[in-house]
């Protein structure tokens, strides 16, 4: 006969934490970094779990808890940026928020966690921002028309395994913005480069390709994103390490269709 | 639990108000291409490689000051005998310079509009993609200090002392004279010096940015392209604040 052992209670050996957090009310409001002290943070935690516990105790001593926005919490969905430490989604490369864990950290470590900066991204509250800029950026050529009605035919449309890989390195951005936060500019140029070059590489993107890249950068102009510095601060941030080729294939893009007179 | 809070000087009121999203018949907001992001970049590009052209040119005929008075003094000569040369270049140089400073200004001072609030801390990004260096994190500095080096070299040199001499029995103007009595004031060998550095710094970023900004990126040539930009910034740097030093020390 097995016997399950009874759970033992291991005394607590976590991690001592201090944290820095940007409190801010509301959009009008002046934020502050506001410190935090954390005593027993297990380094098998993820970042946002190590917030969720922050917020517990806020909860229950009756203060606000911090605002920060999560989704998927497994590093698809492009919610969870937060700027850690100086830089964005943290220290690791090619990682978001959510996917950095506590073990990265050592016992007695302050973090310093800040939203996204950005006057095309005003700060909503604490750390969340309205990233509705992207969308609009999305929304103005971002995509591709084609008639609904009967599936077509499975591989009737040839695309070059080269053109495809290319695209699907573009179609991985996941829009959380980290670009936009680390660059000195606040640059929205990798993002808006990921989703020109994702499209204007595939045959179903050919027909609208000079209007999309009019319209998708004359939209990121409008939101106010900064220009680029050519800096691949952007690349070394980004969770799905977009490289900045998909930028100067954009500037191309850009160029050929004002020169095409596209609108 | 909030063991202190503090207020710190980055926190910015943001008047905020969701934009309308744009529409399918193309409610876009519309601006020329020349002042659109990519089309200042683009400008920038041209304009920055078209300058930078000028430089090897300079730098292999003032090599020639080394060489000796004759020998240099005779180039300048048979460089002003070339019918119209040096007006077009002159002009189309000041036109170019004219045009890549404004753009840059512009352009800085649209992108520090577009961070709004600074962050509190803030770290250049771990890994190997990016290309961020004390030289493209400086490029305003750096230009604005080319911007102010560029008319005070024009007036010590061009519009400077006009020393008469004559070279193979026809009347010429004695630059060389001119160039040493100048870098026999250590201050100006250090002025100099110090703004051949800038100068370095400007092409070591600004070179591969230039080709990136014209969408000339390929995975196995940009890597090439960026090494090649600061070798040039080292060698033309190193070249140009290298003939003070030498006139200096040889006064």
């Amino acid at each position: 006969m097995i016997v399950n052992p009874a759970p033992t209670r291991t005394a607590p050996k976590g991690m001592r934490i201090a944290l820095r957090v940007w409190r801010q009310a509301n959009a009008t409001t002046r934020g502050r970094l506001v410190n935090y002290q954390l005593d027993d943070v297990s380094p098998d935690m993820s970042f946002l779990e190590m917030l969720d516990v922050l917020n517990e105790t806020l909860i229950k001593k009756g203060e606000e808890p911090v605002d920060f926005e999560s989704d998927c919490r497994e590093g698809i969905c492009g919610s969870c940026g937060l700027m850690i430490d100086g830089r964005a989604h943290g220290p690791l490369a090619g990682t978001t928020t959510c996917q950095l864990h506590m073990r990265t950290y050592r016992d007695g470590d302050e973090i310093v966690i800040e939203p996204w900066r950005a006057e095309a991204f005003p700060i909503l509250k604490d750390l969340s921002v309205d990233r509705s800029a992207f969308d609009r950026i999305i929304v103005a050529g971002g995509f591709v028309s084609v008639n609904t009605g009967a599936a077509p035919d499975a591989n009737a449309v040839l695309v070059p395994k080269g053109d495809a890989d290319l695209a699907m390195d573009a179609a991985a951005c996941i829009a959380c913005g980290a670009c936009v936060a680390q660059c000195k500019n606040a640059s929205a140029a990798l993002f808006t480069g990921a989703k020109v070059s994702h499209l204007s590489l595939l045959p179903q993107g050919g027909p609208e390709r000079g209007r999309r890249a009019i319209r998708m950068v004359q939209q990121m102009d409008a939101e106010g994103f900064g220009s680029c510095s050519n800096e691949g601060e952007c690349e070394a941030v980004c969770p799905k390490q977009i490289s900045i080729g998909t930028i100067a294939r954009m500037n191309r893009e850009f160029t050929r269709a004002a020169l095409d007179g596209a609108s | 639990m909030a063991l202190e809070s503090r207020a710190v000087p980055t926190g910015r009121t943001t008047p905020y108000s969701p934009r309308p999203f744009p529409t399918a018949d193309g409610a876009v907001a519309r601006r020329a291409y020349a002042v659109s992001t990519i089309g200042t970049k683009v400008i920038l590009a041209v304009t920055g490689l078209a300058l930078f052209l000028f430089l090897p040119i300079h730098l292999v005929g003032n090599l020639l000051l080394l060489v000796g008075s004759d020998t240099f003094n005779r180039y300048a000569r048979s460089l002003e005998s070339i019918p119209v040369l040096v007006p077009v270049a002159e002009v189309g140089l000041l036109a170019l310079f004219v045009i890549h400073a404004s753009k840059a200004v512009l352009n800085f001072l649209a992108n520090r509009r577009a961070r709004g609030s600074n962050y509190a801390a803030k770290r250049p990004a771990t890994g190997g993609a990016s290309r961020k260096t004390w030289a493209s994190a400086s490029m305003i500095v750096s230009g604005i200090t080319i911007g102010v080096f560029v008319p005070v070299h024009l007036l010590q040199m061009k519009f400077g002392a006009y020393y008469p001499v004559t070279l193979d029995g026809a009347p010429a103007r004695d630059l060389y004279r001119l160039v040493r009595e100048l870098f026999h004031d250590p201050f100006v060998v250090a002025f100099y010096v110090f703004c051949m550095v800038v100068v370095g710094a400007h092409i070591y970023h600004g070179f591969a940015s230039a080709f990136q900004s014209l969408g000339a990126y390929h995975p196995r040539y940009a890597p090439l392209v960026l090494l090649l930009g600061r070798g040039l910034g080292v060698v033309i740097g190193a070249g140009f604040l290298a003939l003070p030093l030498v006139m200096y020390a040889a006064r």
